[in-house]
């Protein structure tokens, strides 16, 4: 009994310090409780790593464009440099940093909060006259070919994505022009003189498309093509255009973002983080209550590439959960206790459809396999070696062959953890051999039914910003673990079970 | 409703559930360190030896792979022989010999083996393919038990068995179980054996079930099951009880069999029983724990008393 009353007094306390946290944050702090109607802020880190070769260093970088939609907020900086000086110049701001440090490697990173206040194109100034451009007698031919081909397009955005996929496809025209794997610069390089020769404004360019948990990407290279007063962003390599509120540009023309004196190697790499946070921004940031030890002792401290980690971290719970309450509260037979929560994770991966079919396809391959081996009377360690063989094996045949087929999801096959598949195999071939298919099945099919619940729960946003909004709501979570932990009445299934025992009395 | 009993009615009835078997009866009665001793069965062997509990006669254990250099010798002059795993579990690795022809084995289905596969069947047990989780094991040599003429007919291949449910030391429910040709002639419930429910108080047949439903006579032999009648039941509850004292685990399942020469054995001990028996019984072990959680809590008995108190207080 008194066993149970510490937990009883665990569980309110959890309890209380969750409900309030999460009021507090609501009603004092302000956050938002939803996620919906908030506006979608972008929290972008760069960081920038470099080999100082002098004791005095100075380097430029292109900063951000100057979009007038666009709104920043710096929010933290650091580095080895002690000036810096912002210069604006043709819609685009650059920085000169100087400093003094020691040789060898060094780092300097800049983190901000930014957002786009609509979804404008903002005009630039308009283009220059065009200058024809010049191609080789050799190449005539090809260009006239292509230049025909893009006379069906009407618009000029159409006309780029034309001429990109002309490059991507290895068209027999293209090739001639760019030769076998041009380097995208190159690419982007012909596409401007192609377009030129069509009568079209357009350049190169190189920024940001923001992703939400893009971790440490370098920077890209863009087409952009003026057509009816705005210039229009096109990714070059995935051929679609960039909605301008998803866009940072850093600079145009494809001359390296850096300049770097007494040093060398620097670059860039970027990471970036969605969140929804009207009232966040504006509280945490604008209205300075950062002092509140709630927000400084937050995830929302962390450098953003390990934001988005703990993004993921989070919800892991709430598969937990889900486990706790199929296994304890209905009785669903599972093979591994936890498997289904890391099944679920790599449905977050690869979409639930896709990431069902590979499962089963890999575990039925993988029990056909397994079964060969059960023949030989090997020990346990190696069997479970031999299954992981087997395993990679299964992994990179579907790969393969679904790559061959033309089929491209057949390669996520590859976000399923090894090791823990190995596992499965073996523990439902067991099975399989002391308790017979039947049970193999139940466990099997629980399973999954757990790993589909887990994952509904996981993906959905609304769940998944709650938890990252409030993260103190895990203490509800773990209240309500230690509540079903401490429960000793009926399952689901014994109720099921021991039906027969009322019926015959 | 929709296939499930209504949860008010089976607390009515008594029946304990997966939740409170594995917090109220096990995690709270059986201290995890006592496990070793019943789930290693040469442990729990010379345990039962040293404290006079009868068992199978152990004629020979191999340890290691060189010991089966002996085993011709070991073998000879045998006629009936069980080898299982120390370490098994739900009946796995168990090779039952029960005569020979020549230099061959006869086995229960009266199929024959010669010596060399006993070899290799000693050779797997040891290396573990036997045991939970693979680790290396111990393969033991018994003597075959020769059943109590009660269970002729009753049971189809395997081997019939008593399994008493032990609590703090008061016998609280008892089953037989008998293997059929669905459950591939292994005496587990769920695979198809038949559970047949027996009165404390006299060892008579209360109701049996396969499957979870009532049946009443065995499907492969067609034996009438209620004719089950268990002799020397007392000396039987009063084995099982003792080995409260011996393992001191508070919620133990006790597996018995009945020799016609020697009486009741014990085959061996689990400290995870599982619920199975309140459907054999078509009762709930709820009322008979807290009946002994009252009295056990007043004075501390002796096994004659326990048992008595049993026999009066659970008689249906």
């Amino acid at each position: 009994m008194n066993s149970r009353l510490q937990i009883a007094f665990v569980i309110s306390v959890l309890i209380i310090l969750g409900l309030g946290a999460v009021a507090y944050k609501n009603q004092v702090l302000s956050f938002p409780l939803t996620t919906n109607q908030d506006q979608e802020v972008w929290s972008v880190e760069i960081k920038l790593s470099f080999e100082a070769t002098e004791e005095s260093v100075r380097l430029f970088i292109n900063a951000a464009d100057k979009n007038p939609y666009r709104r920043t907020l710096v929010t933290q900086k650091f580095g080895p440099f002690q000036s810096q000086k912002n210069n604006s110049e043709n819609g685009y701001e650059s920085v000169l940093l100087e400093g003094k440090m020691n040789l060898g490697k060094q780092e300097a990173a800049i983190r901000y909060v930014t957002w786009f206040l609509n979804n404008d194109n903002y005009t630039r100034p308009s283009p220059k006259e065009l200058s024809l451009p010049t191609f080789l007698v050799s190449e005539k031919q090809a260009v006239d070919a292509i230049t025909r081909s893009l006379e069906q397009y009407r618009s000029h955005k159409g006309k780029a994505l034309a001429l990109l996929d002309m490059m991507n496809t290895d068209e027999p025209s293209m090739l001639v022009l760019l030769g076998e794997n041009a380097r995208l610069s190159k690419r982007i390089e012909l596409a401007q003189k192609l377009l030129a020769y069509s009568g079209v404004h357009s350049k190169a360019a190189q920024g940001l498309m923001l992703r939400d948990r893009k971790r440490n990407t370098p920077i890209q290279q863009f087409l952009r093509v003026y057509e009816q007063d705005a210039w229009h962003t096109i990714d070059a390599l995935e051929e679609y255009v960039i909605q301008p509120n998803r866009l940072i540009l850093f600079q145009e023309g494809d001359e390296p973002l850096i300049e770097i004196y007494g040093g060398r190697n620097a670059e860039l790499r970027f990471s970036m983080l969605r969140e929804y946070r009207n009232a966040l921004a504006t509280s945490v940031e604008s209205q300075g209550i950062a002092d509140s030890l709630f927000i400084d002792f937050s995830i929302y401290s962390l450098p953003i590439s390990e934001q988005s980690t703990f993004k993921l971290l989070l919800i892991i719970p709430l598969g937990a959960l889900v486990v706790v309450i199929f296994r304890n509260l209905i009785g669903i037979r599972t093979s591994g206790t936890f498997m289904p929560v890391l099944i679920a994770m790599v449905f977050l991966q690869t979409e639930l459809i896709v990431g069902l079919t590979l499962f089963v396809l890999v575990i039925s391959i993988g029990l056909l396999l397994r079964s060969w081996l059960s023949r030989l009377n090997l020990l346990l360690v190696p069997r479970i070696a031999s299954v992981l063989v087997f395993v990679i094996i299964i992994f990179a045949a579907i790969g393969i062959a679904s790559h061959k087929l033309g089929i491209p999801w057949g390669l996520k096959v590859t976000f399923f953890p090894m090791i823990i598949t190995a596992w499965t195999v073996e523990r439902l071939s067991i099975l399989w051999e002391e308790e017979g298919p039947r049970e193999v099945g139940i466990q099997g099919l629980g399973s999954l039914l757990t790993a589909v619940v887990s994952y509904i729960l996981m993906s959905n946003t609304y769940v998944a910003d709650f938890v990252f909004l409030y993260p103190e709501s895990l203490l509800l979570v773990l209240a309500a673990i230690l509540a079903i932990g401490n429960y000793n009445g009926y399952r689901l299934s014994d109720l099921r079970r021991f039906k027969s025992i009322l019926e015959h009395r | 409703m929709f296939g499930f009993a209504s949860p008010k009615r089976l607390k009515q009835c008594g029946i304990i559930g997966m939740n409170r078997r594995n917090v109220q009866l096990i995690a709270e009665n059986n201290p995890r360190q006592l496990y070793p001793l019943v789930d290693n069965k040469l442990k729990t062997k010379q345990l039962c030896l040293k404290s006079g509990i009868a068992t199978p006669d152990l004629l020979a254990v191999f340890r290691a792979q060189y010991e089966l250099r002996s085993l011709e010798s070991t073998l000879k002059g045998l006629e009936g022989f069980v080898i299982k795993p120390a370490q098994g579990s739900g009946g796995k690795g168990i090779l039952v010999i029960v005569d020979r022809r020549g230099d061959h084995f006869i086995r229960t289905d009266g199929s024959e083996i010669d010596s060399n596969h006993v070899h290799r069947h000693i050779s797997n047990i040891l290396s573990g393919l036997y045991s939970l989780g693979g680790r290396n094991d111990v393969a033991i040599v018994e003597s075959l038990v020769q059943f109590d003429p009660c269970f002729e007919g009753m049971s189809y291949k395997g081997v019939p068995d008593i399994r008493v449910i032990v609590y703090k030391g008061y016998p609280v429910m008892a089953m037989t179980r008998l293997s059929t040709h669905s459950s591939h002639g292994k005496a587990n419930l769920h695979q198809g054996a038949v559970g047949v429910g027996l009165s404390i108080r006299n060892g008579s047949t209360l109701r049996a079930v396969m499957r979870d439903n009532p049946v009443t006579f065995h499907p492969d032999t067609g034996k009438d099951l209620t004719k089950l009648n268990i002799p020397r039941w007392d000396d039987l509850l009063a084995l099982s009880a003792r080995c409260y004292e011996i393992t001191n685990l508070g919620y133990l399942g006790v597996d018995l069999v009945l020799d016609k020469d020697l009486g009741p054995l014990l085959m061996e001990l689990n400290a995870r029983p599982g619920l199975a028996i309140q459907l054999a019984n078509g009762q709930g072990l709820f009322p008979r724990i807290n009946a002994v959680n009252a009295i056990s809590e007043r004075y501390d008995h002796s096994i004659s008393d326990r048992v008595s108190f049993s026999q009066n207080e659970f008689d249906t």
